[in-house]
């Protein structure tokens, strides 16, 4: 039965796109090979592990009735760049069972050395692992299942994505070179919404009422949120936590807050201006009142799981912090305080930012497009 | 300032969903709490991915059961969110493992340096805790966008078939795709931007980011929950048009089902 309907489905599919995409998959596998033989790229050497034996050096008693155990490890490499290419060297490795700030490397693993010495039996120290086949890989899984499963409009939201990664990089570039943050945020986020909703639904009404409605939504939103952090002088929200450390954190944070409720504003708004020109579509005899009445039905419908999707993405980063803050006899309290507070500003702001969206998505679409609707078939009516 | 932004978003969500809007507040409120369970539990010691492969089904009946009802729309997307976490869970495994990316990277040592590194407890597994959370965020979305609009189709069109149905669910899960990807896009790269200013500011080559620690945890997990978010497209039309399609035969139990349905219905468009 099933497989009778996958027969079918490929019939459906066609021999055009299989082969499309067996090409695809054929340029991710290439892809994943030729990162994990690119020593030559490299200035940094290279080492392969081929083999590893270790010996646990110490048990000690950890923090909440459990052990730590140390490990100490002896490696043999191979090195595959560089003047050493070819030769073996050994690497000591020490790590503990929790693996908090250390490593355990196994068979096969790619590591960055340092060579030391020379003749037959070469030492080397790890510096690092090399990662790049792992961020290639799931950026090629990434690529395969999205046109596999969105066909043409997947690669064109590839592409959107890939733009909007560009003008990112961009605006970091033009901030460093001593620009405004904030304001290339503004900007960037103007290009990213014009851009991506144009790719995305081409250049129609439709669009352009999207687009303005997620222009006019993000405004709301930041005025909102510039407001509350300068009434508070941004009390309760431990800035100094904030990753990595960089000044000045309060520009860099509401620079933050706008690009990151910037795509499920985007998001809203498209899902709006596109129900809502459907509707009109359908009937255009429609009236103001039951437009909004439908519109206000959808926000409702997807305003739920557009705030945990935001609230997921944000808080999850700070989990393996909490768990080492409490595992170290930090009182939950204080964990939550320090480290929760900022990922929940950012969710709150994104959710009013999603929130704030319906009502001025369904007010600059019905005019817009209902308004225009109107004029060919009673021009003075539309006039007025 | 949290409390301040909690009420305005409190006042909008009522504002502008009644009943419904505080409901998803309350159920935003639920899911933290659910996390802090999760997370509390992970610290004390239980198994990691368990906590959190539980921890995740009950965010999901929260968001799925609790927001919409009980029926075969978020059956569905539930059996679709369970299939896709276990599937990404093992990939993700493998992926967080061998990248070895678990813990914190020299770049957070200012962060940590107060605490003993000691902990007891194997960090791999909470980085897995860590990336089937955010992954769950991004699929609970369209699989609940992909199920209740294949129904819609369905009672409109009853004859279609088992791989018609299929088929009109990938593309509706072809429209989503462009606004899910820009979503999580997005949120990520407002996570993200301290992380890329201190690159430039410390001048990190392309090498240097692609293969550091701090770079590969955020990136690694990003892009894979994305992979998850096209997976669960497939997963959840064809789901969804199997219990379609086999709910037939029992017509009195999809006539309850669908009467269950219609008051909550009628009560959201009343309010």
């Amino acid at each position: 039965m099933i497989d009778m309907n996958l027969k079918d489905l490929l019939k459906k599919v066609g021999r055009k796109k299989a082969v499309t995409i067996f090409i695809l998959f054929l340029i991710c596998i290439g892809g994943v090979i030729f990162t994990e033989n690119d020593y030559f790229l490299y200035d940094r050497t290279i080492a392969e592990v081929v083999s590893a034996s270790e010996e646990l050096t110490r048990s000690s008693p950890a923090l909440i009735n459990s052990k730590e155990y140390q490990y100490t490890q002896r490696l043999t490499v191979e090195i595959k760049n560089g003047v050493h290419k070819g030769k073996f060297a050994t690497v000591t490795n020490k790590y503990s069972s929790s693996l908090v700030t250390d490593e355990k490397y196994s068979k096969g693993d790619k590591l960055f050395v340092d060579v030391n010495g020379s003749g037959d039996t070469l030492k080397a120290t790890c510096t690092g692992v090399k990662r790049d086949v792992y961020a290639v890989g799931v950026t090629m899984l990434f690529a395969l299942t999205i046109v596999i499963v969105g066909g043409k409009k997947g690669a064109l939201s590839l592409l959107s994505v890939t733009l909007n990664t560009l003008i990112f990089a961009a605006a970091i570039e033009f901030y460093h070179r001593g620009l405004d943050l904030f304001g290339l945020c503004l900007a960037a986020a103007f290009l990213f919404t014009a851009a991506s909703l144009t790719i995305v639904s081409g250049v129609n009404k439709k669009t352009a009422a999207a687009v303005i409605s997620a222009l006019c939504g993000t405004a709301v939103t930041i005025a909102i949120a510039y407001t509350v952090l300068k009434l508070t002088k941004g009390r309760g929200v431990r800035f100094d936590q904030m990753q990595y450390l960089i000044k000045p954190y309060e520009e860099i944070f509401i620079s933050e807050l706008l690009v990151g409720g910037l795509g499920a504003i985007m998001d809203i708004s498209i899902t709006m201006s596109s129900s809502m020109s459907e509707l009109i579509d359908r009937d255009s005899s429609i009236t103001f009142s039951a437009l909004r009445h439908s519109g206000r039905e959808i926000g409702k419908d997807i305003m739920g799981t557009m705030t945990n999707v935001l609230l997921f993405t944000y808080v999850c980063g700070c989990i393996p912090l909490i768990i080492l803050a409490l595992r170290n006899n930090v009182t939950l309290t204080d964990v939550l305080n320090n480290y929760l507070d900022l990922e929940i500003v950012r969710a709150f702001v994104g959710g009013i930012g999603i929130v704030l969206t319906i009502p001025i998505a369904i007010f600059i679409s019905t005019h817009m497009l209902k308004g225009t609707k109107k004029i060919s078939p009673q021009p003075k009516e539309g006039d007025a | 300032m949290e409390f301040i932004l909690g009420t305005i978003l409190l006042i909008l969500m009522i504002a502008v969903g009644g009943v419904r809007g505080a409901k998803t507040f309350a159920a935003m409120y639920a899911n933290i709490i659910v996390l802090i369970i999760t997370v509390f539990l992970i610290a004390c010691g239980v198994n990691a991915v368990a906590v959190t492969l539980i921890g995740c089904s009950v965010i999901g009946v929260v968001i799925l059961f609790w927001i919409n009802g009980v029926n075969i729309k978020t059956v569905t997307a539930f059996a679709s969110i369970a299939t896709v976490l276990l599937l990404f869970a093992a990939v993700m495994l493998y992926i967080g493992s061998s990248s070895h990316i678990q813990g914190f990277a020299d770049e957070n040592t200012e962060e940590i340096c107060w605490y003993s590194p000691d902990i007891g407890l194997d960090m791999r597994q909470v980085t897995l805790a860590m990336m089937l959370t955010g992954l769950i965020g991004a699929i609970t979305d369209t699989a609940i966008a992909i199920t209740s609009a294949l129904y819609e189709v369905r009672e409109n069109n009853p004859e279609l078939s088992m791989s018609e149905l299929f088929i009109s669910g990938m593309n509706i899960g072809r429209d989503i795709i462009g606004t899910t990807t820009n979503t999580l896009l997005f949120a990520y790269i407002g996570e993200f931007m301290t992380l890329v200013i201190w690159f430039r500011e410390y001048e990190y080559s392309f090498s240097e980011i692609i293969n550091s620690k701090v770079f590969c945890q955020d990136f690694l997990q990003i892009v894979s929950s994305g992979a998850g978010c096209m997976t669960i497209i497939p997963v959840a039309a064809l789901f969804m048009a199997y219990s379609l399609t086999h709910r037939k035969p029992r017509e009195t139990d999809g006539e309850t089902e669908q009467s269950s349905e219609g008051p909550s219905m009628t009560d959201s468009s009343a309010i």
